[in-house]
């Protein structure tokens, strides 16, 4: 699989630089968190890669499929309060209350796809940002079945076969696992004839048609998808932090996730994580610039989208074409 | 073409990512620390966003305290700093705040008033085993069974009892209802106030909600009205509050109101005028500048922040005072300091009657106010045998 | 009761009507989709707070003062910000703005502060008696305005060779630059237009409620449902579903459960989408693929 990857490449880097590179993220992943031994730091790596994950599957939506959705943390919700009401009132094991967030926030997502068939556009992104509230009130309003305003305690932290992932550390290596197999399922969809249907539905919606892509199937697979990897991201949302309330799933935190993307690079695995990446550890680095930083936080991301429209993405791209190439080889980007 | 971009630049993100992690290490997180000659208490309050407004008194009253405590010659030879951490008025903000806060091993952490952002921090709370003080109203704070947490606030349980006990039996009013916000506060409020009708033989009539960010009230004034309403009971936060009594007032002021303590913050009275504040009663914790144990304190609170001084503030300066007491009385660690807490008992402070117990939860004193401009008049105070 | 619902709901109509119409002259005209609209809209509120209260102002002063800053405001949104990301993708220019947003947010809490404002009504808070409703003075003066400005807009578009040149330019580009119209200046001016339409609208607004940084957000929402209500892009659904919103809002608040009346809005809402998706009130114009 790996080496399948690797084999993708591209031809133009010398095979001991790739092997090189390969070798030196792998180790600086798995050793990350060894490095920065504080509660502080693991804590921040764990919302990493839970919401690298909500956004890799968002980015399937949003990047591949074209589909303007704001709805995403309404599913990442419903993952969440799945395996938190399991968990906590019926004392269901780790592994059950996760699948129940992936199927059920499946099936929302597979209810949301069948009238966003015919909804394009701001249309969809109003749609989808009534849905997001819908469910934000109902949370708040249901007391009796969702803890109301209250929100949820004492999720416990996962658990696998009697091992309790209940550290920073240990959890950490478990989001990890989690957010590999996201990747893998991404890059292998990525490389599918759906792959290629969700680019055809994205570019051009008409001309796929014509040349045999079934829209309505596609478009739904993509909700359905995305909506899995916000159900499970969720669920490990819920078990990691161990509260989760109404006001955590807001029209704010929508609006953060796309940002994610957008600046990390749409339709790009690496430029979705490095969005995530990014934006989860910036504010935290410019607490140095107290009452000013939202402000410096806000104009960063307008100045991203003048300088890097197509989001962090493009620096590699440019890095690469400048420092690694050899200059006969350099492609026209 | 894309694909082996997107695979290159893999390795770049995450050098990236790596960067600035050091980066947000470098800015403060695993540094700072106190130097040997000095002691840190830490604070994790909103300073900018949604709530910042209303948890700056706080941080007045710590820093007062920090003062007072280094007048004093600090904590055995040892000056007192304060830190404080921004929450961003955010739940993730909060949790990392705390996270942040604690890495630097104060001596105790003044946390958020906001409940929710504490039952999120309550995890770390438990773990980081540093005696944190929440100023946040909500019952479930102490049922965690957290022996770090302390309340320093009359909780839920006891203020919109003594709202509704007031309005039943120092009013006179049958017909009582109630309007609250949509979160946590309200939910607890509108619960206890039932209740305690209940009680008294009586049922509201009628209890209308609202949403945080609902700016017009005349629906629900116009519905108590007409369901009769002599009294209203309004827990919610200081914009709302100051709509709801501006619009009641357009209404000619149907009904008497009692009002949750955000409405009682000098800065929510300042936005009123005294024909909006007639009829008007509110609940709160103490009255500073006006008890006599206090008036002293609240007279050099105000000369230094320009602002009068009120409970909210002097809870927190309490809480500061107390650790200071704690930590000269006893060697200063922080599981002496917790046991030395909890041990406290009808002790009288600024801003509360302090009667930690068990559970943590510290405040036993409601007082019952008439608002005007100028300030607030205490009317009955209660204190609650715990 | 009910009469004074109405006005109330009228009243809040002209606010919605104001503040999407900006919105939607924007998408019209520019193709963009601006998610700092709704901070014009906080920022026209909280310079009224400082032209009538810190400055002193008669509120008719500061309302032209506001107004002037706004477009002011507005112009240099444009060319700043909208200009210099022509062409490039939807999401790329909707997060520029909402960088922007979020900046101007917190630029706000760090100018005024972060606690609550409140702005004196204009001719006192003592409410008049008008047919049974118990109605504040501003209510009526925000019902007038409203009529006066929208009538006026009217006026110039259609009657006005600059109004003209706008409309062209909205719906033709390169038609227009090829008859000689600047199309960015035309934009520039739509822009401009739009802020201060926003500005009036939280100028007229702050007196009734309070002003705090959020604001701009939940109006900005409004704002959204209020423009597919009325037909996405079109001027006179944004008037028309504007006042209808305000309206049905206000009597859905005081006659059914304010607890759910939110869900119950979002509800209709994606009712509307799914049956009559092209609104209310649509225009006939092509859209801009």
């Amino acid at each position: 699989m790996l080496h399948h990857i690797a084999g993708k490449m591209g031809s133009k880097l010398p095979r001991w630089v790739k092997a090189v590179l390969w070798a030196g993220t792998g180790l600086a992943v798995l050793v990350l968190p060894l490095l920065f031994p504080s509660f502080y730091h693991r804590q921040l790596l764990e919302q990493v890669l839970i919401f690298a994950l909500l956004a890799l599957g968002y980015d399937l939506l949003l990047g591949h499929t074209g589909q303007f959705s704001l709805g995403h943390i309404a599913l990442f919700a419903i993952g969440s309060y799945t395996t938190a009401l399991l968990s906590t009132k019926a004392g269901a094991p780790f592994l059950v209350g996760l699948l129940a967030a992936a199927v059920v926030t499946g099936l929302v997502g597979l209810a949301i796809a069948v009238p966003a068939l015919r909804i394009k556009g701001h249309y969809l992104v109003v749609l989808t940002l009534a849905f997001n509230e819908i469910i934000r009130l109902l949370l708040t309003n249901l007391r009796e079945f969702t803890g109301g305003s209250g929100g949820i305690t004492n999720i416990p932290s996962p658990a696998i076969a009697g091992f309790s992932f209940n550290t920073p550390l240990k959890r950490y290596y478990l989001l990890l696992a989690f957010l590999l197999l996201g990747v893998l399922v991404i890059v292998r969809l990525e490389r599918s004839r759906f792959g290629r249907a969700f680019k055809a539905v994205r570019d051009a919606e008409l001309a796929a048609d014509v040349s045999g892509v079934n829209i309505a199937r596609t478009k739904i697979l993509s909700f359905v998808i995305s909506a899995v990897f916000a159900g499970v991201a969720g669920a490990l949302y819920a078990h990691t932090f161990h509260y989760i309330s109404p006001e955590f799933f807001g029209l704010g935190r929508t609006i953060i996730l796309l940002a994610m993307v957008i600046v990390g690079g749409k339709g790009s695995v690496a430029g979705v994580i490095a969005g995530v990446a990014l934006l989860t550890l910036l504010p935290e680095a410019l607490r140095f610039v107290k009452q000013y930083y939202m402000v410096a936080f806000g104009l960063g991301v307008w100045l991203t989208t003048l300088f890097l429209p197509d989001g962090l993405v493009a620096i590699a791209a440019k890095l690469r074409d400048r420092w690694i190439m050899a200059p006969g080889a350099r492609q026209q980007s | 073409m894309l694909q082996r971009r997107q695979r290159y630049s893999l390795l770049v993100a995450v050098m990236l990512v790596f960067t600035l992690v050091l980066a947000g290490c470098g800015a403060g997180g695993g540094g700072g620390g106190a130097a040997d000659d000095e002691i840190i208490l830490g604070m994790v309050v909103a300073t900018t966003g949604a709530y910042a407004g209303g948890e700056a008194p706080l941080i007045n009253g710590a820093r007062l305290a920090v003062e007072h405590i280094n007048a004093e010659g600090g904590i055995n030879g040892r000056q007192v700093r304060l830190v404080i951490e921004d929450t961003g008025s955010e739940q993730t903000g909060a949790v990392n705040a705390y996270s942040r806060i604690a890495s630097q091993n104060p001596i105790a952490i003044l946390s958020s008033t906001v409940s929710a952002f504490v039952l999120a921090q309550m995890e770390q709370i438990q773990n980081a085993g540093i005696p944190t003080f929440t100023g946040g109203g909500a019952v479930a704070l102490t049922e965690q069974n957290n022996p770090w947490l302390f309340r320093v606030r009359t909780s839920d349980a006891w203020v919109p009892v003594a709202a509704a006990t007031f309005a039943v039996e120092e009013l006179g009013a049958e017909k009582i209802g109630v309007l609250r916000v949509n979160d946590q506060m309200g939910e607890g409020w509108e619960q206890k106030i039932i209740e305690t009708l209940a009680e008294h033989g009586l049922e509201p009539v009628g209890v209308e909600v609202h949403g945080a960010d609902d700016k017009d009230m005349m629906p629900q004034l116009l519905r108590l009205q007409n369901a009769g309403a002599e009294a209203v009971i309004v827990a919610s936060h200081p914009p709302t509050h100051v709509v709801i009594m501006k619009q009641r007032k357009q209404m000619d002021n149907p009904f008497d109101l009692i009002v949750s303590n955000s409405a009682m913050l000098p800065t929510t009275l300042e936005l009123l005028e005294a024909d909006e504040l007639e009829g008007v009663y509110g609940t709160v914790d103490a009255v500073p500048v006006s008890d006599p144990f206090s008036s002293d304190w609240a007279a050099e609170y105000e000369e230094r922040f320009g602002m009068a001084a009120d409970f909210s503030a002097a809870e927190y300066y309490d809480a500061a005072i107390m650790v200071a007491e704690a930590a000269r009385e006893t060697d200063g660690s922080h599981q002496a300091i917790a046991d030395y807490l909890h041990g406290i008992a009808g002790r009288k402070g600024m801003g509360n009657t302090w009667t930690f117990g068990d559970n943590g939860d510290g405040g036993s004193q409601v007082v019952i106010v008439r608002p005007s401009p100028e300030g607030l008049d205490a009317l009955s105070t209660i204190v609650i045998d715990r | 009761m009910f009469a004074q619902i109405l006005v109330n709901g009228i009243a809040m109509g002209c606010i919605y009507a104001l503040v999407t119409l900006g919105f939607v002259l924007v998408v019209r005209a520019a193709g963009v989709v601006n998610f700092a609209h709704g901070e014009m809209v906080m920022l026209g509120a909280y310079l009224g707070v400082s032209t009538t209260a810190a400055l002193g102002l008669a509120p008719a002063v500061g309302l032209l003062v506001t107004i002037l800053i706004m477009a002011g405001v507005g112009a240099l949104f444009q060319r700043i910000i909208v200009q210099p990301l022509h062409g490039k993708h939807l999401l790329t220019i909707v997060m520029a703005t909402v960088g922007i947003s979020i900046a101007m947010q917190n630029g706000a809490t760090l100018i005024w502060g972060p606690y609550p404002l409140t702005m004196a009504p204009f001719f006192g808070s003592r409410p008049v008696n008008l047919l049974g409703a118990v109605i504040l003075p501003h209510t009526l003066i925000i019902i007038a305005l409203t009529g006066l400005v929208l009538a006026a807009l009217h006026l110039v578009l259609t009657r006005t060779g600059s109004g003209l040149m706008i409309q062209a330019s909205a719906q033709d580009p390169e038609t227009a630059r090829l008859m000689g119209i600047r199309v960015q200046r035309m934009n520039t001016i739509v822009f401009a237009t739009a802020a201060a339409l926003a500005g009036m609208a939280g100028f007229l607004v702050a007196p009734l409620f309070i002003v705090t940084p959020s604001i701009g957000f939940s109006t900005m929402l409004k704002g959204l449902a209020v423009a597919i209500l009325g037909g996405w892009g079109s001027l006179q659904g944004a008037i028309l579903g504007g006042l209808l919103f305000g309206i049905i809002e206000t009597l859905a608040a005081a006659y059914l459960s304010t607890a759910y009346k939110d869900v119950v809005a979002f509800a209709v809402l994606i009712l509307m989408l799914l049956v009559r998706p092209q609104g209310l009130f649509p225009e006939k114009i092509g859209e801009k693929v």
